[in-house]
């Protein structure tokens, strides 16, 4: 199976990004810390396999819970990805790809979080605050066993 | 009086008032720094305490986040143009509802909004605004 690639980078260009996409899918977080953070937007991403990046001494990391990271570009301000503390990059912001074609938003997380203008994607899985939590809990006890 | 603060809590943004409409920006310059679509609601009377940085997008433009975590805080045009501010520093989004799209013939297919606010599209925005078609490019 041949593999999707795509090129992406920051607004300024000091992060730049090649992926091999699981999909050419959307996740959309609507959690109120993913709102916050992208400044009213749920936090749409792309599950990747891998990616390299380029500019790695440009990124700012912010460890945002016990478990989740959330990184930017320390130059222009641009929301990179959240990740797992500890794992590898296995999602990156949606916006940063330079070809948005084929992109649709497939599955979205925290639905009760989600703000008023926000109606939930044609087609999209639907997943609550409480649901998600319950898959955390057994990843992160996964983890510890 | 609102007071609105980042991710960290790091920067505290009060604001004399916020509008009460919101407006959504697909172009591509601020697609890429978002992450999907920017969105900001208008402050008046701002002022703002923390570790603010920001980037000079283009001629005329700045984009502002948090040194710390990050966080997207405004959009403004230099060098005293009105803080267009994210809403999502503040609780419930600042009582503000979506109002408006700009760009909305370049909103990727993946993120569209639904409903009937008001759409422009890149012509018309730039025709309105025309610095911006000039200086900033999607």
């Amino acid at each position: 199976m041949s593999e999707e690639m795509r090129k992406g980078a920051c607004l300024c260009g000091a992060v730049r990004v090649e992926a091999a996409l699981k999909a050419p899918e959307i996740g959309a977080c609507h959690c109120g810390q993913c709102r916050t953070w992208t400044g009213g937007s749920p936090y749409y991403c792309v599950e990747i396999e891998r990616a390299t990046v380029e500019g790695e001494d440009n990124i700012g990391v912010y460890a945002a819970s016990e478990w989740g990271e959330r990184g930017f570009c320390k130059t222009c301000g641009t929301t990179l990805f959240w990740r797992m503390k500890g794992k590898p990059l296995s999602n990156l912001a949606a916006g940063l790809f330079d070809d948005q074609t084929g992109l649709a938003v497939a599955s979205e997380i925290f639905t009760d979080r989600r703000a008023p203008w926000q109606t939930a994607f044609e087609g999209a899985t639907q997943s609550t605050e409480a649901e998600e939590f319950a898959k955390l809990d057994a990843a992160l006890a996964g983890d510890k066993s | 009086m609102i007071e609105g603060r980042c991710l960290c809590g790091a920067v505290r943004i009060r604001a004399d008032g916020l509008a009460d409409t919101i407006s959504a920006c697909h172009c591509g310059m601020c697609r890429r720094w978002s992450g999907s679509m920017m969105m900001v609601i208008e402050g008046r009377g701002v002022t703002v305490e923390g570790p603010v940085k920001t980037y000079a997008s283009s001629a005329f433009a700045e984009r502002a986040w948090c040194d710390v975590c990050g966080s997207s805080l405004w959009i403004r045009d230099l060098p005293d143009g009105a803080y267009e501010l994210m809403p999502g520093l503040f609780e419930n989004a600042g009582g503000g509802r979506l109002s408006r799209e700009v760009y909305a013939d370049c909103a990727p297919e993946g993120y569209a909004l639904a409903g009937d606010h008001h759409r422009v599209t890149a012509a018309e925005y730039e025709a309105a605004h025309q610095h911006v078609a000039a200086g900033e490019t999607a």
